[in-house]
């Protein structure tokens, strides 16, 4: 038991901090409501609670705009309540907060019959991520020109450092794509569509989502974690015998998503 | 043995000449289509203000009882297919 | 308690003392198009820390370019100063980074707790007033402008409640911080009218209290006002217009003090930027009247 010697008899900051922590979560107010002068204790914490639950309601709001679309804005509400308390911000920065979303739907009873939104989470998720990661100065073609081509095989790509990759079965994209257009336009999605492979990059200031085959998406992954283009090759062409690529290495030249690269020591 | 790895070399290292070759192109007539999004208004969240309704009620009592009438009623209304679990 | 630095930090492109407006997101393009000339009203900006504490991105392509043009004012909300479980020093390192990045003329924080058992609770709570408090606050501020290598201001809180264990008054509180560390005050006169409008307090008293010199910078917003328990209570919602009895609080207090930098502060419902100048304006005129300027100048 923590020693209060401040003022006599008492509570010390932590108990207050502590106390008032579980009155803004989990509406325990009856721990702190004893520390705090005059009337309307009750609320006067209530303030505190609302200001902390709307706060953090329009940042999930705005980090994903899309699931609030496909919910609607009350339902939204009411399920970033539940998120708040069981996954409250562990950093002061709102900018990424709802990390634990995708996995929060999958529990989430009320949304079982919406097995898509937890993609959907991820999907803005990884854009967030992507608009608020590291930018990077251009890279200029003409450096991979004067490679000597035997090198080739073993060289290592360096991809944007902002690019976030993700699959899901549904088709997450199409969804997103279609909640961005202004309200009251028509959506009509079936999700019979099946699945799709994403890279989501941001080469400027414009965040960017492009869809890739199944053979792309697993060559994205191999040179994203490093490794050299024979040995990227040789796995896909394993899987996938028509793989082209030609067709993939263009797909990343033209869309400049090479920041550098390196050759294997 | 040998003359697979020569060849796999070869077969990589043509593709990507070619891939540079054709690459040469401006950016406008590149092939892939990539879904853009402007998120340059996107708000900063962090401030110092105090939310205007935090006076209003108590916002977040929302207990078991009263958790029916929360039912997604947003777009998606609008999606179908044979994978949704038939919900209400 | 005062550590071996005297805070100098005028090598840094200083804020004038005149007005400046909060940076938003919606009023970057805006801002870069017409330029400082085209808004002589607004000579500096503020932004919230927090916000440009991302990798990259847009967010900070543009405050770039608006500090190539502007002095600036870094405005932390989520350090929280009076967290008994001592600070984040990640997050400690994260205002290093942006600071060193932009080297804003003016750093500060908050008089306040927001951060308990590791959870962050985006509300600027405020503080019981006692020794324990003010021992652990003056530690913070001082391991925070040691870590900087640099002075920063702090601001005085609004709010809505009371601690039966506090035993000291929020202005004595706050000159005892000041007198035991090296930093000085960011005074909210909004923030003061607030609070003595919801506690019952003397708010031209409470600024008399203060001590002129240990004020670095002077924010006023707009606060909303609500009906509750039969009585007025004041929320400092940020979200309008300088109410006329702020402006005149303000008037009091440059009466006392002189001209000090002054932001318009407004993150709910966002205005025009035409509004914003339109307000900065009105502060460089009282800024600038014979009253303020000829006592001081």
């Amino acid at each position: 038991m923590r020693k209060k010697v401040w003022v006599r008899g008492m509570a010390t900051l932590f108990d207050i901090q502590e106390g008032f922590l579980s009155a803004i979560l989990d509406s325990q107010n009856d721990i702190i409501a004893d520390e705090i002068l005059g009337h309307g204790v009750q609320e006067r914490l209530n303030i505190c609670r609302n200001n902390t639950f709307i706060t953090l309601r329009q940042a999930l709001a705005q980090n994903f705009p899309v699931l609030c679309r496909l919910v609607g804005q009350q339902f939204f509400d009411h399920m970033a309540g539940k998120y708040i308390q069981k996954s409250p911000p562990t950093t002061p920065l709102l900018m990424t907060y709802g990390v634990k979303m995708p996995e929060f739907l999958e529990d989430f009873g009320a949304v079982d019959s919406l097995p898509y939104l937890a993609d959907v989470a991820r999907l803005e998720h990884l854009w967030n991520r992507s608009f608020n990661g590291p930018d990077t100065a251009g890279f200029d073609l003409e450096t991979l020109n004067k490679v000597d081509p035997e090198k080739f095989e073993g060289i290592i790509f360096k991809l944007l450092p902002n690019m976030q990759l993700m699959s899901s079965i549904y088709p997450v994209l199409d969804i997103w794509f279609a909640n961005q257009a202004e309200e009251g336009a028509s959506i009509n999605i079936n999700l019979d569509r099946g699945p799709c492979h994403l890279a989501i990059f941001r080469k400027v200031q414009e965040v960017e989502i492009m869809p890739l085959d199944p053979a792309s998406h697993i060559f994205f992954e191999l040179l994203s974690a490093g490794k050299t283009l024979g040995f990227a090759t040789e796995q896909i062409t394993e899987k996938y015998p028509a793989f082209n690529l030609q067709e993939a290495l263009q797909n990343i030249l033209q869309n400049n998503l090479i920041v550098g690269f390196e050759f294997t020591k | 043995m040998t003359k697979n790895i020569k060849s796999k070399s070869l077969f990589v290292a043509s593709a990507v000449a070619a891939a540079l070759t054709l690459s040469a192109v401006p950016a406008a007539q590149a092939k892939g289509k990539a879904e853009k999004c402007y998120g340059i208004v996107k708000a900063g969240q962090n401030d110092c203000a105090t939310a205007t309704a935090s006076c209003a009620g108590t916002a977040t009592k929302d207990g078991q009882s009263d958790a029916w009438i929360y039912v997604p009623k947003g777009t998606c209304a609008k999606i179908i297919g044979s994978s949704l679990k038939s919900g209400k | 308690m005062s550590g071996p630095l005297r805070m100098d930090n005028n090598h840094l492109d200083p804020i004038p003392a005149n007005a400046g407006i909060g940076l938003k997101p919606q009023h970057y393009e805006e801002i870069l198009s017409l330029g400082p000339d085209a808004m002589p009203q607004i000579g500096w900006f503020e932004v919230h820390t927090e916000n440009y504490m991302g990798a990259g991105g847009p967010p900070h392509y543009y405050l770039e370019k608006i500090r190539q043009d502007y002095p600036l004012s870094m405005h932390g909300v989520g350090l929280s100063l009076g967290t008994a479980e001592g600070l984040n020093l990640d997050h400690l390192r994260r205002i290093k980074n942006v600071v060193d990045r932009y080297q804003p003329a003016l750093v500060s924080e908050h008089i306040s707790w927001s951060i308990a058992n590791g959870v962050y609770l985006n509300d600027l709570i405020p503080l019981p007033y006692t020794a324990e408090t003010l021992q652990i606050t003056c530690e913070h501020i001082d391991q925070m402008q040691n870590f900087l290598g640099r002075q920063i201001l702090v601001e005085n809180p609004s709010s809505y409640l009371l601690f039966k264990s506090s035993n000291m008054e929020e202005p004595d509180f706050i000159n005892e911080i000041l007198t035991n560390t090296a930093c000085g005050l960011l005074l909210d006169v909004n923030n003061v009218y607030v609070s003595c409008q919801n506690h019952g307090w003397d708010a031209r008293d409470y600024i008399s209290r203060l001590k002129p010199e240990t004020v670095g910078e002077i924010h006023l917003a707009g606060h909303s006002v609500k009906e509750w328990r039969g009585q007025s209570l004041r929320i400092d919602d940020h979200g309008s217009h300088v109410c006329d009895e702020v402006w005149a609080l303000y008037e009091y207090t440059l009466s006392l003090m002189g001209p000090k930098p002054t932001l318009i502060e407004w993150d709910n419902n966002i205005p025009a930027l035409i509004t914003l100048s339109q307000e900065a304006e009105r502060a460089n005129i009282l800024l600038n009247s014979d009253q303020c300027a000829k006592k001081f100048g």
